[in-house]
Protein backbone atom coordinates (compact mmCIF):
# COMPACT_ATOMS: atom_id res chain seq x y z
CA UNK A 1 0.00 0.00 0.00
CA UNK A 2 2.75 2.01 0.92
CA UNK A 3 4.55 1.61 -2.36
CA UNK A 4 1.11 2.49 -4.55
CA UNK A 5 1.35 5.41 -2.29
CA UNK A 6 4.87 6.44 -3.65
CA UNK A 7 4.23 5.69 -6.80
CA UNK A 8 1.10 7.63 -7.34
CA UNK A 9 2.63 10.64 -5.65
CA UNK A 10 5.56 10.68 -7.71
CA UNK A 11 3.18 10.09 -10.51
CA UNK A 12 0.87 12.82 -9.86
CA UNK A 13 3.81 15.37 -10.17
CA UNK A 14 4.10 14.59 -13.71
CA UNK A 15 0.52 13.71 -14.21
CA UNK A 16 -0.50 17.35 -16.14
CA UNK A 17 1.95 17.03 -18.84
CA UNK A 18 1.59 13.55 -19.94
CA UNK A 19 -2.49 13.60 -19.71
CA UNK A 20 -2.40 16.84 -22.21
CA UNK A 21 0.01 15.16 -24.47
CA UNK A 22 -2.85 12.23 -23.96
CA UNK A 23 -5.87 14.29 -24.61
CA UNK A 24 -4.51 16.01 -27.40
CA UNK A 25 -3.96 12.65 -29.02
CA UNK A 26 -7.82 12.64 -28.47
CA UNK A 27 -8.52 15.29 -29.88
CA UNK A 28 -6.77 15.09 -33.30
CA UNK A 29 -8.78 11.23 -33.24
CA UNK A 30 -11.89 13.17 -33.14
CA UNK A 31 -10.78 15.79 -35.61
CA UNK A 32 -9.59 13.39 -37.90
CA UNK A 33 -13.21 11.79 -38.73
CA UNK A 34 -13.50 8.47 -40.60
CA UNK A 35 -9.37 8.59 -41.18
CA UNK A 36 -8.63 8.41 -37.66
CA UNK A 37 -7.34 4.59 -37.93
CA UNK A 38 -4.46 4.99 -39.95
CA UNK A 39 -3.26 7.70 -37.98
CA UNK A 40 -3.26 5.62 -34.61
CA UNK A 41 0.23 4.34 -35.32
CA UNK A 42 1.18 8.30 -35.43
CA UNK A 43 0.05 8.86 -32.52
CA UNK A 44 1.51 6.42 -31.07
CA UNK A 45 4.76 7.38 -31.91
CA UNK A 46 4.18 10.76 -31.19
CA UNK A 47 2.59 9.79 -27.37
CA UNK A 48 6.08 7.55 -26.61
CA UNK A 49 8.46 9.94 -27.40
CA UNK A 50 6.36 12.90 -25.54
CA UNK A 51 6.35 10.85 -22.72
CA UNK A 52 10.50 9.85 -22.67
CA UNK A 53 10.96 13.62 -23.17
CA UNK A 54 8.66 13.88 -20.27
CA UNK A 55 10.32 11.18 -18.10
CA UNK A 56 13.81 12.37 -19.01
CA UNK A 57 13.02 16.01 -17.72
CA UNK A 58 10.96 14.60 -14.74
CA UNK A 59 13.96 12.73 -13.51
CA UNK A 60 16.70 15.22 -14.61
CA UNK A 61 15.03 17.74 -12.17
CA UNK A 62 13.68 15.47 -9.14
CA UNK A 63 16.91 13.66 -9.15
CA UNK A 64 17.80 14.64 -5.80
CA UNK A 65 14.15 13.66 -4.64
CA UNK A 66 14.91 10.21 -5.80
CA UNK A 67 16.80 9.35 -3.01
CA UNK A 68 13.97 9.34 -1.15
CA UNK A 69 11.86 7.19 -2.76
CA UNK A 70 15.39 5.28 -2.57
CA UNK A 71 15.57 5.01 1.01
CA UNK A 72 12.27 3.97 0.80
CA UNK A 73 12.88 0.80 -1.73
CA UNK A 74 11.40 2.67 -4.96
CA UNK A 75 14.60 2.70 -7.45
CA UNK A 76 14.55 4.83 -9.91
CA UNK A 77 13.75 2.58 -12.70
CA UNK A 78 11.04 0.93 -10.54
CA UNK A 79 9.32 4.83 -10.62
CA UNK A 80 9.70 5.42 -14.35
CA UNK A 81 8.56 2.05 -15.34
CA UNK A 82 5.20 1.93 -13.42
CA UNK A 83 3.86 5.26 -13.99
CA UNK A 84 5.19 5.02 -17.64
CA UNK A 85 3.30 1.54 -18.30
CA UNK A 86 0.29 3.19 -16.23
CA UNK A 87 0.30 6.26 -18.50
CA UNK A 88 0.60 4.27 -21.67
CA UNK A 89 -2.53 2.29 -20.74
CA UNK A 90 -4.52 5.35 -19.90
CA UNK A 91 -3.14 6.78 -23.27
CA UNK A 92 -4.63 3.44 -24.89
CA UNK A 93 -8.44 2.91 -23.36
CA UNK A 94 -8.74 6.82 -24.08
CA UNK A 95 -7.76 6.04 -27.99
CA UNK A 96 -9.83 3.19 -28.35
CA UNK A 97 -13.07 4.53 -26.27
CA UNK A 98 -12.43 7.09 -28.66
CA UNK A 99 -12.32 5.00 -31.55
CA UNK A 100 -15.06 2.41 -30.54
CA UNK A 101 -17.75 5.48 -29.37
CA UNK A 102 -16.33 8.33 -31.77
CA UNK A 103 -17.10 11.19 -29.04
CA UNK A 104 -16.80 14.97 -30.22
CA UNK A 105 -13.74 16.85 -29.99
CA UNK A 106 -15.59 19.52 -28.12
CA UNK A 107 -16.07 16.86 -25.23
CA UNK A 108 -12.29 17.06 -25.03
CA UNK A 109 -12.06 20.58 -24.39
CA UNK A 110 -14.42 20.56 -21.50
CA UNK A 111 -12.36 17.79 -20.05
CA UNK A 112 -9.22 20.08 -21.16
CA UNK A 113 -10.43 22.75 -19.04
CA UNK A 114 -11.54 20.68 -16.35
CA UNK A 115 -7.89 18.77 -15.87
CA UNK A 116 -6.69 22.53 -16.02
CA UNK A 117 -8.80 24.05 -13.53
CA UNK A 118 -8.29 20.66 -10.93
CA UNK A 119 -4.46 21.11 -11.36
CA UNK A 120 -4.37 25.20 -11.12
CA UNK A 121 -6.34 24.53 -7.63
CA UNK A 122 -4.18 21.58 -6.46
CA UNK A 123 -1.27 24.14 -7.47
CA UNK A 124 -2.60 26.98 -5.28
CA UNK A 125 -3.16 24.71 -2.33
CA UNK A 126 0.28 23.74 -2.40
CA UNK B 1 25.15 -10.28 16.62
CA UNK B 2 27.68 -7.82 14.62
CA UNK B 3 27.09 -7.18 11.05
CA UNK B 4 30.08 -5.79 8.88
CA UNK B 5 30.11 -4.01 5.36
CA UNK B 6 33.07 -4.44 3.42
CA UNK B 7 33.98 -1.68 0.66
CA UNK B 8 37.46 -3.75 -0.65
CA UNK B 9 39.81 -3.16 -4.15
CA UNK B 10 37.61 -0.33 -5.24
CA UNK B 11 39.29 1.57 -8.55
CA UNK B 12 37.73 4.31 -9.82
CA UNK B 13 38.75 6.81 -13.15
CA UNK B 14 37.46 9.49 -14.54
CA UNK B 15 38.84 8.98 -18.19
CA UNK B 16 43.11 9.33 -17.44
CA UNK B 17 42.57 10.55 -14.16
CA UNK B 18 42.48 8.32 -11.41
CA UNK B 19 40.16 8.74 -8.56
CA UNK B 20 40.00 5.55 -6.17
CA UNK B 21 42.70 2.94 -6.38
CA UNK B 22 42.55 -0.35 -4.08
CA UNK B 23 40.33 1.57 -1.49
CA UNK B 24 39.51 -0.74 1.49
CA UNK B 25 37.24 0.29 4.28
CA UNK B 26 35.27 -1.63 7.08
CA UNK B 27 31.73 -1.05 9.05
CA UNK B 28 30.52 -2.89 11.83
CA UNK B 29 27.11 -2.54 13.13
CA UNK B 30 27.39 -0.83 16.62
CA UNK B 31 29.87 1.52 15.30
CA UNK B 32 30.92 4.69 14.11
CA UNK B 33 33.10 4.78 10.98
CA UNK B 34 34.43 7.95 9.68
CA UNK B 35 35.93 9.46 6.53
CA UNK B 36 37.54 12.42 5.93
CA UNK B 37 39.58 13.76 2.61
CA UNK B 38 39.42 17.09 1.06
CA UNK B 39 37.07 18.15 -1.48
CA UNK B 40 37.57 16.37 -4.74
CA UNK B 41 39.15 13.16 -3.08
CA UNK B 42 36.00 10.95 -3.97
CA UNK B 43 34.67 10.55 -1.01
CA UNK B 44 31.07 10.96 -2.26
CA UNK B 45 31.86 8.84 -4.94
CA UNK B 46 33.35 6.33 -2.65
CA UNK B 47 29.68 6.56 -0.96
CA UNK B 48 27.89 6.11 -4.61
CA UNK B 49 29.81 3.22 -5.20
CA UNK B 50 29.21 1.14 -2.21
CA UNK B 51 25.43 2.01 -2.67
CA UNK B 52 25.38 0.95 -6.66
CA UNK B 53 24.57 3.79 -8.07
CA UNK B 54 28.25 4.53 -9.52
CA UNK B 55 29.67 1.76 -11.17
CA UNK B 56 33.41 1.45 -10.82
CA UNK B 57 36.20 -0.38 -13.10
CA UNK B 58 37.13 -2.68 -10.37
CA UNK B 59 35.07 -3.21 -6.76
CA UNK B 60 33.57 -5.57 -4.38
CA UNK B 61 30.94 -4.92 -1.63
CA UNK B 62 30.17 -7.31 1.08
CA UNK B 63 27.83 -7.62 4.13
CA UNK B 64 28.69 -10.24 6.04
CA UNK B 65 31.37 -11.38 3.65
CA UNK B 66 28.81 -11.82 1.00
CA UNK B 67 29.36 -9.94 -2.12
CA UNK B 68 26.43 -7.59 -2.87
CA UNK B 69 25.28 -5.93 -6.15
CA UNK B 70 22.81 -3.16 -6.52
CA UNK B 71 23.21 -2.19 -2.83
CA UNK B 72 20.38 0.76 -3.83
CA UNK B 73 17.93 -1.56 -4.15
CA UNK B 74 18.15 -2.91 -0.42
CA UNK B 75 16.94 -0.32 1.84
CA UNK B 76 16.68 -2.80 5.07
CA UNK B 77 21.19 -3.14 4.07
CA UNK B 78 21.69 0.35 3.64
CA UNK B 79 20.12 3.96 4.02
CA UNK B 80 22.14 6.62 2.51
CA UNK B 81 21.54 10.46 3.77
CA UNK B 82 22.94 12.58 0.33
CA UNK B 83 24.83 15.65 0.72
CA UNK B 84 21.82 18.02 -0.43
CA UNK B 85 18.13 18.06 0.65
CA UNK B 86 16.46 14.82 -0.62
CA UNK B 87 12.66 14.95 1.06
CA UNK B 88 10.56 16.58 -1.53
CA UNK B 89 9.92 19.95 -0.81
CA UNK B 90 5.77 19.33 -0.45
CA UNK B 91 6.01 17.00 1.35
CA UNK B 92 4.82 17.82 5.63
CA UNK B 93 6.61 16.55 8.24
CA UNK B 94 4.07 14.14 9.47
CA UNK B 95 3.44 12.78 5.49
CA UNK B 96 7.59 11.98 5.94
CA UNK B 97 6.95 9.80 9.40
CA UNK B 98 4.44 8.13 8.00
CA UNK B 99 5.81 7.29 4.42
CA UNK B 100 8.95 6.03 6.79
CA UNK B 101 6.42 4.77 9.60
CA UNK B 102 8.30 6.61 11.95
CA UNK B 103 7.02 7.99 15.24
CA UNK B 104 6.19 11.46 15.62
CA UNK B 105 6.27 11.42 19.54
CA UNK B 106 9.85 9.43 19.43
CA UNK B 107 10.93 12.87 16.89
CA UNK B 108 9.55 15.06 19.29
CA UNK B 109 11.45 13.90 22.34
CA UNK B 110 14.49 13.75 20.09
CA UNK B 111 14.62 16.80 18.64
CA UNK B 112 11.76 19.02 20.46
CA UNK B 113 12.05 21.84 18.21
CA UNK B 114 9.61 19.90 15.80
CA UNK B 115 6.87 20.16 18.49
CA UNK B 116 3.91 21.76 16.90
CA UNK B 117 5.60 21.77 13.48
CA UNK B 118 4.28 18.32 12.12
CA UNK B 119 1.65 20.11 9.84
CA UNK B 120 4.30 22.16 7.82
CA UNK B 121 5.73 21.28 5.05
CA UNK B 122 9.80 20.42 4.92
CA UNK B 123 10.24 24.33 2.76
CA UNK B 124 8.76 25.73 5.74
CA UNK B 125 10.84 24.46 8.08
CA UNK B 126 14.71 25.81 8.48
CA UNK B 127 17.41 24.77 6.66
CA UNK B 128 18.90 23.59 9.59
CA UNK B 129 15.49 21.69 10.82
CA UNK B 130 14.95 20.32 7.31
CA UNK B 131 18.54 18.63 7.50
CA UNK B 132 18.02 17.56 11.14
CA UNK B 133 14.85 15.72 10.07
CA UNK B 134 16.69 14.14 6.89
CA UNK B 135 19.15 13.05 9.46
CA UNK B 136 16.55 11.35 11.76
CA UNK B 137 14.44 9.01 9.04
CA UNK B 138 17.69 7.90 7.90
CA UNK B 139 19.35 6.74 11.23
CA UNK B 140 16.01 5.57 13.13
CA UNK B 141 14.36 3.94 9.94
CA UNK B 142 15.54 0.35 10.52
CA UNK B 143 18.47 -1.15 8.14
CA UNK B 144 21.83 -2.64 9.01
CA UNK B 145 24.11 0.16 7.95
CA UNK B 146 23.80 4.27 7.07
CA UNK B 147 25.94 6.14 5.30
CA UNK B 148 25.79 9.93 6.28
CA UNK B 149 27.13 12.26 3.43
CA UNK B 150 27.87 15.58 5.81
CA UNK B 151 24.92 15.11 8.21
CA UNK B 152 26.28 18.49 10.21
CA UNK B 153 26.07 20.80 7.46
CA UNK B 154 23.20 23.10 7.28
CA UNK B 155 23.31 22.83 11.40
CA UNK B 156 24.18 25.49 14.37
CA UNK B 157 26.74 24.51 16.75
CA UNK B 158 23.48 23.25 19.32
CA UNK B 159 22.03 21.30 16.82
CA UNK B 160 25.32 19.95 16.15
CA UNK B 161 26.01 18.74 19.82
CA UNK B 162 22.45 17.35 19.59
CA UNK B 163 22.61 15.72 16.38
CA UNK B 164 26.19 14.19 17.65
CA UNK B 165 24.27 12.83 20.65
CA UNK B 166 21.55 10.98 18.80
CA UNK B 167 24.55 9.44 16.83
CA UNK B 168 25.83 8.05 19.74
CA UNK B 169 22.71 6.74 21.01
CA UNK B 170 21.37 5.07 17.78
CA UNK B 171 24.72 3.48 17.11
CA UNK B 172 23.57 0.65 19.10
CA UNK B 173 21.01 -0.44 16.26
CA UNK B 174 23.30 -0.09 13.63
CA UNK B 175 26.49 0.78 11.73
CA UNK B 176 26.98 4.46 10.29
CA UNK B 177 29.22 5.74 7.73
CA UNK B 178 29.80 9.36 8.28
CA UNK B 179 31.86 11.69 6.01
CA UNK B 180 31.98 15.94 7.00
CA UNK B 181 34.63 18.18 6.69
CA UNK B 182 33.73 19.31 10.67
CA UNK B 183 36.65 16.45 11.45
CA UNK B 184 36.43 17.92 14.71
CA UNK B 185 32.82 16.53 15.15
CA UNK B 186 33.41 13.54 13.05
CA UNK B 187 36.14 12.81 15.46
CA UNK B 188 34.37 12.98 18.66
CA UNK B 189 31.63 10.67 17.38
CA UNK B 190 33.78 7.94 15.44
CA UNK B 191 35.29 4.68 16.49
CA UNK B 192 37.37 4.26 13.47
CA UNK B 193 38.35 6.81 10.93
CA UNK B 194 39.62 6.72 7.53
CA UNK B 195 41.45 9.30 5.70
CA UNK B 196 40.93 9.14 1.83
CA UNK B 197 44.02 10.74 0.17
CA UNK B 198 45.48 9.85 -3.10
CA UNK B 199 42.76 7.59 -3.89
CA UNK B 200 43.67 5.24 -0.63
CA UNK B 201 42.27 4.94 2.38
CA UNK B 202 44.46 5.98 5.44
CA UNK B 203 43.59 4.81 9.06
CA UNK B 204 43.49 7.70 11.34
CA UNK B 205 42.07 8.32 14.68
CA UNK B 206 43.77 11.04 16.23
CA UNK B 207 44.73 14.45 15.22
CA UNK B 208 48.10 13.96 15.17
CA UNK B 209 47.74 11.43 12.80
CA UNK B 210 45.72 13.33 10.73
CA UNK B 211 48.51 16.36 10.94
CA UNK B 212 51.04 13.71 9.51
CA UNK B 213 48.87 12.60 6.25
CA UNK B 214 48.80 16.16 5.66
CA UNK B 215 45.29 16.69 6.47
CA UNK B 216 45.16 19.53 8.90
CA UNK B 217 47.52 21.75 10.02
CA UNK B 218 47.70 22.20 14.20
CA UNK B 219 49.05 25.61 15.94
Amino acid sequence: MRTVRLITRFYGSIFLANFLVTLSCIYLLAMAGKSAQTLVSVFFWYKTISMMMIFYTAVYYKKNELYYYQNLGITKLKLILTTSVFDFFVWLIFILLQLMTGIPGTLFNYILWGVLLIHAYAYYKK
Amino acid sequence: MIHTLEADGIQLNFGARRILSDVYMKCETGKITGLLGRNGQGKTCLMNIILGSLKSSISSIRFDGEFTLKVNTRPDLLLYLPQFNFIPKELTVKQVLKDFRLSAVDLNNRFPEFEGRHDLKVQQLSGGQWRTLELYIVVKTPSLFAMLDEPFTHLNPIQIENVKQFLLEEKANKGMLLTDHMYNDLLDVSDTVYLLKDGRTHPAKTLEELEELGYVKLP
